[in-house]
């Protein structure tokens, strides 16, 4: 519940196919304070309720290791009070006045937000402008709260093993990447988060938490000028500050493929398989996405249709094309039914990859990709908070929210031939980290 | 000095102080707000076939979609004990074995080729099925989904791969510590037996044949059962016309479906204790029955619940968590159902040596609700959150139709919500001290701990909460 970590990606939201493109262009206006601070406003009047989501361009990867996890340790301390307002007390403002609020971390971001009848749009504002200039950090906070994000390290990642934060998620990214911290996952590692200092959050504080690095989106039922007017009186004096520094690393080429076993008490095996791939600003990220959906979304992909229901060797398969404001990764996750074996899986998850690079895709195969990105898009963007948190999600990490229309035009415009190059390019065993649960249990037989 | 003087000196300082204090320095809580702007419920129709089919319509245009949910007079409480998992892989293979019309297959195909989506279930007390398309879909989705209701083919493979996914389950069930605490904390309040606690096992999945999914699915699924609800970019006439088309010509059945069966449950304190090696955190929960929400204190509850563990801001939140860092999740809820009593239950997951530690904390909290009433700001936590967040219960049109559907099934008013809004505008601290005393019960609590015992703080038997008692989960094996 609470101050979770980006869980799914928030992936691909507003798009313009063409032929509903009418019915689901929003109107953003877009609004700059003299701080720096960048405000998008969607007004929908359909119900009198509004979201109010702040992001701030701070996420895992600007990290550094000994001090992974701070990110979200600090979202966490961003609850935790300010001259004003006491520690928790912002949670029990926002729900006395009939609204939800909560926080993500992500590898690139971190977003918090405010889900409130549209009349209390100006106590979100004032809450979230004042912990972005007046957060009361202190040991004694720090101390308890440190306490609560490794007893949610416990649960989200030690202790699930095959979960999207789970420890092999946490493997996989550990040998995929060798330099660029995307090394580490969002929560961080247990012996960093117990070396974090306040100095270290309140050096964290001044460098991400300004008004320059941050993007206002207020979605729902308001009025624009009135939002700006709230906007000016309760952000205007925040003064802007040095821009943080830029992420600089690249990690080095993968030049062959990377194996490890996970050793942990579980009845039946899995394996994690991940792929070097661009950053989601690249044109090929369009046939990425599709060359996942054709090989993982729906009951008639070729992965799912052939390892579930053909063969059925395996009772889960899933990928997923992280959206990475840095080069990233294609994660999947194969978990095996009984009498199979991973290589048994990896054997046939391999083999429909090859048929990408060998085959082209058929046209029909390829517009049922193209048609399910196009409902999932639709289907996302049936709440504020979802079209908010979507349109502030592009605009961060790739520094402009338009950047998602041409995402979509690249996605209609993917080619058959488009799609084996990128598998050829991508889809590569030298490119290839797998980690391989093996049952404990296992090994005792 | 003149009084008049310094009233003047003052009001000046203050105008000053006013003009000097910075907007987010302004006390929070004397923010002067606009009028929200008016909250037009959005008007359900609600039509009946001449079948009995009973239909929710809502227009809504604002994205080229339809959206519809299906609610069906069944559950797997009334599958037989020996079949337990019967209902369940009916529910999944109505969808994916096909119909007399299309394979599963083609279906898949029909559905992915457009980007939409029909998908069927059946849980303990309903059969249901949802449907998304694009509004220039309506006639397929519909088509399929009508197929899908009335005509399933229940085709042998997809029997057998829903059987084997059933056998993958059982044998992971006890790989994750919560999936095992929440399954045998539902069978330590209703019963390993019950309805509504009993899951599968390897025995009961081979006893399920493709006959016993035709005999349910015959016997359960007739018009006069069948409740739909349908939202999206359409036009009411349409629409109806659409649905009579597609199952106008569905024949009554003649089964009187049961309700489920009474919950008999006897309050006592016992802990039970379940090991688990490879983890270094406890599970921990706390609880026994709950109530209805037709209980004339419902009200008072939904307040109680607020307070006590509702989340951000709550006793066992701002103990458990904030104050003593002793979780991520820390939650306590006296949950309601419709038509059987829900669970007064309680969760920490915690670091395995501050297991008793939370445990004596969570009861605590638990005893404080009944004898320290909600403080002035609590009140305004437990119930201005609930009053004020009321317009969320209609920001989204599926939420709207499905409660109207839901409300018709259990017989309960259409203005149900508006009123309990009502009595919860009346409910007082002393009210939530009455409810609490009258519903909670932290002398008689079952505890389940899922950890490793060796590295608790102390020994559960230490904690003066009754004998304890070790349940083995070892999973009966498949003959």
């Amino acid at each position: 519940m609470i101050r979770y970590i980006l869980s799914t990606l928030i992936l691909i939201s507003i798009f313009l196919f063409a032929g509903i493109s009418a019915a689901i262009e929003f109107d953003v206006k877009e609004f700059a304070l003299e701080n720096g601070l960048k405000v998008l406003i969607l007004e929908d009047h359909s119900a009198p309720v509004v979201s109010y989501i702040q992001y701030y361009h701070a996420g895992s990867k600007n990290e550094q290791l000994g001090r992974t996890g701070i990110s979200h340790l600090f979202e966490h301390m961003f609850f935790k009070g300010t001259k004003m307002v006491g520690p928790e007390e912002h949670d029990v403002i926002i729900q006395s006045n009939g609204g939800i609020d909560n926080a993500w971390t992500g590898w690139d971001c971190t977003c918090f937000y405010e889900n409130l009848p549209s009349d209390k749009l100006e106590v979100a504002i004032r809450l979230e402008s004042d912990r972005q200039q007046n957060l009361n950090l202190t040991n004694e906070t720090l101390e308890s709260e440190r306490e609560v994000v490794k007893e949610e390290r416990r649960w989200r990642t030690d202790n699930d093993i095959t979960g999207f934060y789970g420890a092999i998620a946490e493997q996989i990214q550990n040998f995929t990447f060798v330099a660029h911290p995307y090394h580490w996952e969002i929560i961080g590692f247990m012996n960093d988060l117990d070396h974090i200092t306040l100095e270290d959050c309140l050096i964290h504080y001044r460098i991400y938490y300004a008004p320059n690095n941050s993007v206002v989106i207020i979605a729902g039922d308001i009025n624009s000028a009135e939002a700006m007017r709230l906007m000016q009186k309760y952000y205007g004096s925040i003064p802007s500050q040095e821009p943080p520094p830029a992420v600089t690393v690249v990690e080095p080429p993968q030049e062959g493929e990377r194996r490890a076993d996970f050793h942990r008490a579980a009845q039946l095996p899995a394996f994690a398989v991940s792929y070097h791939i661009p950053n989601m600003s690249n044109p090929e990220f369009a046939s990425l996405e599709l060359l996942n959906n054709i090989l993982f979304e729906g009951r008639s992909s070729r992965a799912y249709k052939r390892m579930i229901y053909d063969e059925q060797m395996a009772q889960m398969v899933n990928g997923e094309v992280l959206t990475c404001e840095q080069p990233g990764w294609w994660y999947m996750m194969v978990r095996m039914q009984e009498g199979f074996t991973t290589a048994d899986g990896e054997k046939a998850l391999y083999e429909e990859m090859e048929r990408l690079k060998s085959e082209l895709v058929l046209e029909k195969e390829l517009l049922k990709a193209k048609n399910k990105v196009e409902s999932d898009l639709i289907f996302g963007l049936q709440t504020n908070e979802n079209r908010g948190t979507d349109i502030g999600y592009w605009q961060v990490l790739t520094g402009d929210y338009h950047n998602l229309y041409n995402y979509l035009e690249n996605v209609k415009n993917v080619t058959p031939e488009q799609i084996r190059e990128a598998a050829v390019k991508y889809l590569d065993s030298k490119n290839r980290t797998v980690v391989t649960l093996v049952p404990l249990q296992s090994e005792e037989d | 000095m003149s009084i008049k003087k310094t009233g003047i000196i003052i009001g000046c300082l203050l105008m000053m102080a006013m003009i000097l204090t910075p907007a987010w320095a302004q006390d929070v809580t004397k923010l002067s707000y606009p009028q929200l702007n008016k909250l037009e419920i959005p008007k359900v129709e609600k039509i009946t076939l001449k079948n009995g089919i009973r239909l929710y319509i809502l227009e809504d245009g604002s994205l080229p979609i339809l959206e519809a949910s299906v609610r069906v007079n069944c559950g797997s409480y009334l599958e037989p004990a020996d079949k337990v998992g019967l209902a369940e892989i009916c529910g999944e293979v109505m969808r994916t074995g096909g119909t007399s019309k299309w394979s599963g297959d083609k279906i898949d195909e029909m559905l992915e080729g457009v980007g939409a989506s029909v998908e069927t279930s059946i849980g303990m007390s309903s059969g249901n099925a949802s449907v998304n398309a694009l509004s220039e879909h309506t006639d397929l989705v519909l088509e399929i989904l009508s197929e899908i209701l009335r005509r399933p083919a229940f085709n042998e493979d997809k029997i057998e791969l829903a059987k084997v996914g059933r056998r993958s389950d059982i044998s992971r069930r006890n790989d994750d510590p919560s999936d095992i605490g929440s399954r045998e904390f539902r069978k330590i309040i209703y019963g390993p037996e019950s309805v509504f606690a009993r899951h599968t096992e390897y025995a009961t999945i081979n006893t399920i044949t493709r006959d016993d999914l035709v005999d349910f699915h015959k016997k359960y699924y007739h018009p006069e059962n069948v409740q739909i609800a349908l939202w999206g970019d359409f036009k009411r006439k349409d629409i109806v016309d659409k649905i009579k088309n597609y199952f106008g010509d569905w024949q009554r059945g003649d089964m009187k479906v049961p309700p489920p069966p009474k919950v008999d449950y006897k309050f006592e304190s016992k802990v039970h204790y379940i090991f688990k090696g490879d983890v270094n955190q406890s599970n921990i929960y706390l609880g026994h029955i709950g109530g209805l929400i037709a209980d004339d204190d419902y009200a008072d509850r939904i307040v109680m619940n607020n307070v006590l563990g509702g989340g951000f801001g709550s006793r066992l939140f701002n103990t458990v968590r904030s104050k003593e860092g002793l979780a991520y999740t820390a939650i306590g809820f006296y949950t309601s159902n419709f038509n059987y009593p829900g669970v007064f239950y309680n969760y920490a997951a915690t670091k395995s040596k501050s297991t008793c530690k939370a445990i004596i904390e969570i009861i605590k909290q638990i005893k404080g609700i009944q004898t320290d009433p909600p403080t002035v700001d609590e009140m305004h936590f437990g119930k201005d959150g609930y009053l004020n967040s009321f317009v969320f219960n209609f920001d989204t049109k599926a939420k709207v139709v499905n409660r109207m559907m839901n409300y018709d099934f259990y017989g309960m008013p259409e203005d149900f919500l508006q009123k309990e809004k009502e009595k919860v505008e009346g409910v007082t601290p002393e009210a939530v001290v009455k409810a609490a005393q009258r519903n909670l019960h932290p002398e008689n609590l079952h505890v389940l701990v899922v950890g490793r015992q060796e590295d608790f703080d102390m020994p559960l038997s230490e904690l003066g909460l009754g004998p304890v008692e070790t349940i083995d989960i070892t999973i009966p094996a498949e003959k």
